[in-house]
């Protein structure tokens, strides 16, 4: 996706990239609970990582990832990479989320997921993501997501829960 | 061979007490949900805790507990229904998000809209205060095995 004004998108700028992909899961209690790890960031573009936790696992006998845990990871690779297209700060809202589950999560084993913003109208962001343990070729999840944007006044916010 | 969570669940079914197969779920104790059975089926609790939070500001719970929470819902609901053997897997999971989750307890609640021989549907409301209200609607499809 090209950045249609051509203005310089946030992460241009070193401090605020800083904070919006290295330092952005630092003052989020749940994904310091999922131990979320940034990886890269780059226009339109994200990718973390989800180390191997045993309470993480759906089942106490196979070890394996719970399908829960991947749908926080992607929110929030979604987010990132709408956040990695953005000209300037704006509140965000996940409206949807899809996950497709293509195969089981290997047993014990760490997760990296990728998301891409691929289209930014004024109002919405669209994302895709993806899931995988080596090979970005063989997914674990593969999904679609939608956000709002600016959705402080509308959706989501301070001004939203002060009107109901 | 029969499943150890369908195992817990059938002893649960039985005895009303569903401890054994939450414990039974790493990921569902980290988050603290707890269910019950009443006279409309299945209800999924999350009590509020500080370690859900996804933005500090509002403050909401975190997009992807809501969405963890509903997923395991719906798959432990459907153990309950289907007294199938082996364990439904998870094809795909849809989730729209309607109001922000405040710092208060969530509930989920589930319905198989269709139990096929080799697929089930299922929808997933979740709402915390006020039960017209919801917080979140998802559907999901398994793979199941049903009972021979």
């Amino acid at each position: 996706m090209s950045n249609p004004k051509d203005q310089p998108l946030l992460i241009d700028n070193p401090k605020l990239a800083e904070m919006l992909t290295s330092g952005a899961f630092a003052t989020i209690p749940h994904a310091q609970v999922l131990n979320l790890e940034y990886i890269s960031a780059e226009p339109y573009k994200a990718k973390i990582r989800l180390a191997y936790r045993e309470e993480l696992s759906g089942h106490l006998e196979t070890g394996i990832v719970h399908g829960g845990v991947l749908i926080s990871m992607i929110d929030s690779v979604c987010g990132m990479a709408v956040f990695c297209s953005l000209t300037k700060m704006e509140p965000i809202a996940t409206l949807d989320l899809r996950m497709d589950y293509l195969q089981s999560p290997a047993p014990y084993a760490d997760i990296i997921a990728e998301a891409e913003c691929y289209k930014l109208t004024e109002s919405i962001a669209f994302v895709r993501a993806w899931a995988y343990h080596h090979n970005p070729q063989d997914c674990i999840t593969a999904s679609v997501a939608t956000f709002m944007r600016q959705s402080a006044g509308r959706a989501l916010g301070p001004k939203a829960s002060q009107r109901s | 061979m029969r499943d150890n969570l369908a195992s817990l669940m059938e002893q649960a079914r039985q005895g009303k007490n569903f401890d054994a197969v939450l414990s039974a779920v790493p990921y569902a104790s980290l988050l603290g949900v707890q269910m019950e059975e009443n006279a409309e089926g299945l209800l999924f609790t999350l009590p509020f805790q500080e370690k859900n939070i996804g933005n500090v500001a509002l403050p909401a719970i975190h997009g992807g507990v809501i969405g963890g929470f509903m997923e395991n819902a719906a798959l432990l609901h459907l153990i309950w229904c289907l007294e199938s053997d082996t364990l439904p897997k998870v094809i795909d999971f849809s989730l729209d998000y309607i109001r922000p989750g405040r710092p208060q307890t969530l509930f989920a609640a589930c319905r198989v809209t269709k139990q096929g021989k080799r697929i089930a549907n299922v929808q997933i409301e979740s709402w915390q205060a006020d039960r017209n209200k919801p917080v979140a609607v998802a559907r999901s499809h398994f793979k199941v095995t049903t009972a021979q």
